[in-house]
């Protein structure tokens, strides 16, 4: 065990962080515009659109892009692939980060945010918001103690450090399922709207088809943090480890599209891939950027070994899956005159609160050992 | 009103009631001619004298060159030979010295004609309805209007010339639940509030659920209703405003005397306790009932029979108007509805208060919920639905036939009779040759006419544009395009159409016809959610949240054919006014082809006004640009046919600036 | 009828007979006591435009052509009161209950405003009060207290062609049947809300095709609930066997490295 030191290095103030914080700023404004004013006032939400951009980017999204956590703590300890050890603690940091900015979105979403406990008291085991809210609560707190050892080892609480990593197999694997369970279960939102989300996207196994998407799109989160923050951090990058993630994105990816294929085929509504119809144009811009094209980039050796290449793949993964997750939300409600386009206050909510994942990041990553456990065991 | 509302509005009724009679269908379930009113009390008020020329129970008024009631009465009570003409007219002595009794009681003796001298007289052609009324307002000629329980500033034909006339005034007074745009006329668009002299007293009254009183519908059943709640704040029910009237008019020729006091001090005004001051300190709605009804003022007795038999003791209320006497013995305030607050067997029964839910086999006739005018009688010329024996044409609906083994339930023996409803009579059918009747026992001479005398513009429908048309030439009859019969108040000479250029007429009853400035058809209609021009229904949050806005219906056609859309904003102009309306374009409104060529109709609600919503959101009156012409009978305006251009705006139309 | 407390009640729309008269519409607000929002006209007769927090039910306005002949149709919309509803299995607090009575009941002090419920219920029923800092979602209640106390839903009450009728719902099935059969030319073979969703308390009849009036179609027929039920009750099964696998999987791959340490 290394004892830890901070990052002398690297100052937490730079000119990305003043942006970020300049964001987060307008940000307030607009959550007091939203708590001063309501909903409507604040957004362009309306009866006929009741999930806006917050629940489609902030819920749904952000869920799936914080899935990299539940990947890497799978892949290191239940699978022993010790390689992705060092990228272990981001991976948790990213995905405990993730979850706080859904939580905050989602009170922030809610029209009676100070009830937000209810369901926790209120039982309705029959609902999947219930499931959800009571898997986002305990799996952010798992990835909260999933989270202490390098708070503790910064405070040099050896002690409960030691009953903590007594613990891990089991709050690991507890972590896992409360994943599964929910990031399958944002697909299973949508069940229950057979006759309104378009064909193209509903699917009684909608739930598995979130769940496989956010497992590429979560080992893509940390390929690309990994990247960002060894340039950030002027660290070296790990190309092995990035070599694999871009392997198990591809090989997930494949699994993804084919049952994405034939999930079509067997519904008998294939051929409204190519009816023209606006769904059908950004259904196909979906599947070809988000999954075709990074599919057929990280089968390639030598882009898998390219940092860039890498990069643009993960990056294309993650655009796939924001859209997925916005064509699901969206294509249930919009069309038919209905529409709908994002106040500037719900975008700049929703800047404001990845800018506050990324400062949070910086924070953790400056103060607290985040890294520092791989390279003790370098 | 899509009928009426038209110059030649009673022709339009007349040729389908004349359909009616050749179907025989006069007098059957089902029958006759059902007029929609535009109110719900409409027959209710004219039955009770609302109208300039007639008295209560449809009795002429008198015109000025009938001095005595002698005369009166033999000018209007028609006469016949045939012995099986009913001919109930004949009784018109009975009920004009009835009503003389009702409204001056003891001081109507047979020595002063009954009071006959103190009824209002009718110069000799003189007409008293509502567009020659306003006429006379804007050329100076009153002082002083009662706007009660209206708001003509919206409702009245040509409105502006209407909003015009009431700056004439040296005083109005407004009665209405709210505020309207007739009382605040004076502060509505184009008027000067400096300029206008016209002093507005507002006396706001109870609405209907406010105060107890009866309604009369079209088919003539008059139902009580009660008083839900007390009226609210200041406001009064009407009867109240005019005892407070009556009490300080009163007074007031008491003390100055006057031109002529008498009608107004001889008046009978019974209908409550008297404070010291001798006011009625309350108004009781029932005693007014009665009067109606009518009262025995002696005991009265059949001697024509033997023996004689007691017809009513003096002091009780009348059976019915069978019992009303021509020599001041009896008293009815109108006598169509005597019968309606009668005695049974000594106890007072409201019978128009009746909620008896029995019905005549299913003809959802119910006779004993309320009650209808004539005693009771639920299908007038009843006697028409049964052949000459008495035999009903339509069995399977059968009103009356006649039943000549009858028991009667008292002396259990037979008695031949009518079963059903109320005969028109208790005559026996027409083929007996003796005592039976013909139906039409209003007619003279006892039969329904097809063409016969009565009204100013012929013996027979004849057809005939409207004032404001879009074509050259009455397709049926070049003399005349439009009724020669109608009494314009703009152009006077020639082909009626053609206004004449020369001074001394008002520039507000101008017409356009074959204009093409003006070169669509117009009418006029209401909306579920509006009552009336709005005045109770725009202050309603609901109705005016359902209903927000005047808008101007258009076919696909017309619509294409101007590059308008539904939910446009258009200026609606006549020659008259304009006003600003939202387009609905609707597969509704079709083109017509008229004489070879295409007539485009646009339809407008006439329920919005200026003053409410307050925001102007709702637009003005479509009456602004309604024509000032009437029926040649009636003068009913024109309202349902005049002409119009439609112009797409692009500015934002409501709203005060 | 309604005296029948025990047995779930229904109600019958006849569009046939509706003249369009907007008295319910009226008479839900007032009994209901709902505030107005600012309407303009906007060139149709349907006003408000659609249901909201503040509309219960209302009225729209259909006009078509068919076979030259002008039809004007008037729909009476308001929440269908679904047998097995789906905002109820959609609210993570229980804040829609149905009641064994029929009406879908809704308590506003438990909803957190996640508004699930708007985006599962497949008529489009529940509405929010977006206005309001503090929203709550609103929708029909079918009068439910009106009904507790013997009296008929205010906007059945107030129907002056008696195009609606109220009454158990068994009455007013048999009632819809019987409609149909003894008019079968009248009316299309459809009775919606039938099986709609797996059946509804509100039941429509009309004599042109409910598509044409804009009514929903592609409504399965089997309770929506069960959809995410399907899902749901797999979640017991599923954490149980995923520990078990995980562990298994842990444990073999970490023998080794246990071993190792121990050592």
């Amino acid at each position: 065990m290394a004892a830890y030191k901070e990052r002398k290095n690297v100052s937490f103030f730079s000119r990305g962080t003043m942006i970020l914080l300049i964001l987060l700023g307008i940000a307030a404004f607009a959550a007091l515009y939203r708590f001063t004013y309501g909903l409507g006032a604040a957004t362009d939400m309306s009866d006929k659109v009741p999930w806006g951009l917050w629940v489609a980017f902030d819920v749904l999204a952000g869920v799936a892009l914080a899935a990299g956590g539940f990947g890497i703590t799978a892949a290191v300890y239940i699978f022993n692939m010790k390689k992705y050890k060092p990228i272990a603690r981001p991976a948790i940091l990213t995905a405990f980060i993730g979850y706080l900015i859904v939580i905050i979105g989602l009170v922030i979403d809610i029209g009676q945010p100070t009830r937000f406990w209810h369901p926790l008291v209120m039982w309705q085991h029959k609902s999947i918001m219930f499931e959800v809210v009571w898997c986002i609560s305990l799996y952010t707190t798992v990835l909260a103690i999933e989270f202490t050892p390098p708070v503790l080892e910064r405070l040099r609480w050896t002690g409960l450090l030691k009953i903590i990593k007594f613990f891990t197999y089991p709050i690991v694997i507890a972590g896992i399922i409360l994943s599964f369970l929910h990031q399958s279960s944002l697909g299973a939102f949508f069940l229950i709207m057979p006759s309104k989300l378009n064909a193209l996207w509903y699917s009684p196994i909608m739930p598995q088809m979130f769940y496989i998407s956010a497992i590429a799109v979560g080992l893509s989160m940390v390929s690309i943090e990994s990247i960002v923050s060894a340039w950030a951090f002027k660290r070296e990058y790990e190309p092995g480890i990035i070599k694999g993630l871009g392997k198990g994105v591809a090989i997930t990816l494949l699994v993804y599209l084919v049952v994405k294929i034939a999930d079509l085929i067997v519904r008998g509504k294939f051929s409204m891939v190519f009816d023209g119809s606006t769904a059908s144009r950004f259904y196909l811009i979906e599947i070809f950027m988000g999954v075709i094209i990074p599919m057929i980039l990280l089968s390639t050796q030598k882009i898998r070994e390219s940092i860039g290449g890498t990069f643009i793949s993960a990056m294309l993964v993650v655009g796939g899956v924001l859209m997925n997750r916005f064509n699901t939300n969206f294509f249930s409600q919009v069309g038919n005159g209905v529409s709908y386009f994002p106040t500037w206050r719900e975008f700049a909510i929703t800047i404001g609160l990845v800018s506050l994942g990324i400062i949070l990041y910086r924070l953790a990553v400056i103060f607290l050992p985040v890294f520092e456990e791989a390279e003790a065991e370098h | 009103m899509g009928w009426t509302q038209h110059t030649v509005g009673t022709q339009n009724i007349r040729a389908m009631t004349i359909i009616q009679l050749l179907l025989g269908n006069i007098g059957m379930a089902g029958g006759g001619i059902n007029a929609l009113r535009g109110e719900s009390n409409v027959q209710g008020s004219t039955d009770h004298g609302l109208l300039f020329h007639i008295l209560p129970g449809y009795m002429p008024v008198p015109s000025a060159s009938i001095t005595d009631l002698q005369t009166y009465i033999e000018k209007h009570t028609p006469k016949t030979k045939d012995p099986k003409s009913v001919n109930w007219w004949s009784n018109r002595n009975k009920y004009i010295i009835s009503y003389l009794k009702a409204i001056y009681g003891s001081k109507a003796v047979k020595e002063n004609d009954f009071g006959y001298s103190w009824l209002p007289k009718l110069d000799e052609g003189q007409n008293g309805s509502w567009l020659v009324l306003f006429d006379h307002m804007l050329k100076g000629k009153f002082e002083g209007f009662f706007a009660w329980g209206q708001n003509p500033a919206c409702s009245g034909a040509n409105a502006n010339k209407t909003r015009k006339a009431l700056a004439k005034l040296k005083w109005m007074v407004n009665v209405n639940l709210f505020d309207n745009e007739t009382g605040s006329f004076w502060r509505g668009p184009g008027m000067n509030p400096k300029e206008i002299q016209t002093e507005v007293f507002m006396l706001p009254c109870a609405s209907s659920v406010e105060k107890e009183g009866s309604i009369t519908n079209s088919g003539r059943l008059a139902q009580w209703r009660y008083k839900a709640i007390e009226p609210i704040g200041e406001s009064k029910p009407d009867s109240e405003i005019m005892n407070e009237l009556y009490f300080r008019v009163k007074k007031l020729y008491q003390k100055q005397g006057g031109k002529f006091p008498d009608p107004i001090i001889n008046l009978t005004w019974n209908y409550g306790e008297k404070d010291a001051g001798g006011k009625i300190k309350e108004v009781d709605t029932h005693k007014i009932a009665k009067e109606i009804n009518g009262y025995y003022l002696e005991d009265l007795v059949d001697k024509k029979v033997t023996p004689p038999k007691t017809i009513g003791k003096k002091g009780h209320l009348c059976t019915n108007f069978v019992t009303l006497q021509a020599d001041g013995t009896t008293s009815c305030g109108c006598w169509i509805f005597s019968g309606s607050y009668t005695e049974k067997d000594d106890k007072i029964v409201n019978m128009m208060a009746r909620r008896g839910k029995k019905d005549i086999g299913d003809l959802g006739l119910y006779p004993e919920w309320a009650w209808c005018w004539p005693i009771n009688r639920r299908i007038i010329y009843n006697r028409a639905s049964v052949d000459l024996n008495g035999k009903p044409w339509d069995p399977k609906r059968t009103v009356i036939k006649w039943n000549p083994n009858k028991l009667d339930p008292k002396t259990k023996q037979t008695a031949p009779g009518w079963e059903g409803d109320v005969p028109d009579g208790p005559a026996p059918p027409m083929a007996d040759e003796k005592a039976g009747k013909y139906p039409f026992i209003m007619k003279t001479d006892g039969r329904g006419a097809i063409f016969g005398p009565g009204l100013v513009d012929g013996p027979f429908p004849e057809h005939y544009e409207a004032l404001e048309c879009p074509i050259q030439e009455n397709p049926l009859s070049s003399k005349h395009r439009i009724s020669p019969t109608v009494k314009l108040f703009y152009g006077v000479k020639g082909p009626h159409d053609a206004p004449a250029e020369k001074g001394g007429l008002l520039p507000e009853d101008v017409f356009f016809s074959c204009d093409i400035r003006y070169p669509y058809v117009a009418t006029t209609y209401r909306v579920s959610e509006h009552w009336q021009t709005g005045v109770m229904t725009r202050h309603q949050p609901w109705l005016l949240e359902s209903m927000p806005q005047q808008f101007v219906e258009m076919s696909e056609e017309l619509a294409k054919e101007k590059g308008i859309k539904s939910g446009d904003k258009i200026k609606v102009k006549s020659g008259r006014g304009e006003i600003m309306a939202v387009a609905v374009v609707t597969k509704r409104f079709k083109p017509f082809k008229v004489v070879g060529s295409t007539v485009h109709q646009v339809g407008l609600p006439w329920c919005f006004g200026w003053q409410y919503p307050e925001d102007g959101s709702g637009g003005d009156s479509s009456n602004l640009l309604t024509p000032t012409i009437g029926d040649s009978n009636t003068l009913i305006p024109e309202t349902k046919a005049f002409m119009v251009n439609i112009e797409k705006v692009k500015e934002e139309i409501y709203g005060k600036k | 009828m309604a005296k029948n407390e025990k047995k779930p009640i229904g109600a019958l729309i006849d569009l046939t007979k509706c003249i369009g008269c907007r008295g319910c519409q009226i008479a839900c607000k007032s009994w209901n006591n709902r505030a107005v929002k600012k309407t303009v006209m906007t060139g149709n007769f349907t006003n408000p435009i659609d249901l909201n927090s503040e509309t219960y039910t209302m009225i729209k306005y259909v006009e078509k052509e068919q076979d030259a002949l002008m039809e004007w149709d008037f729909i009476k919309v308001q929440c269908m009161h679904c047998k097995n509803p789906a905002c109820v299995s959609a609210c993570p607090v229980g804040a829609f209950q149905k009641s064994p009575e029929g009406p879908v009941m809704y308590e506003p002090e438990k909803c957190i405003g996640c508004r699930y419920c708007m985006m599962a219920c497949p008529f489009q029923i529940p509405k929010y009060e977006w206005e309001k800092v503090s929203p709550v979602v609103q929708k029909c209640t079918f009068c439910a207290e009106r009904i507790s106390e013997g009296l008929i839903p205010a906007c059945v009450k107030t129907c002056p062609p008696k195009a609606i009728i109220f009454g158990t719902y068994e009455e007013i099935l048999a009632e819809a049947e019987k409609r149909i059969k003894e008019n079968p030319k009248k009316y299309v073979n459809h009775i919606y809300g039938k099986e709609e969703a797996g059946g509804t308390s509100w039941l429509y009849l009309s004599s042109v095709p409910f598509e044409t009036l804009g009514f929903k179609m592609n409504i399965p027929k089997r309770p929506l609930p069960d959809l995410t039920w399907a899902s749901l009750s797999k979640i017991p099964v599923t954490v149980g066997s995923l520990a078990l696998i995980l562990s298994a999987i842990a444990y073999i791959r970490n023998r080794g490295e246990n071993n190792k340490e121990e050592k």
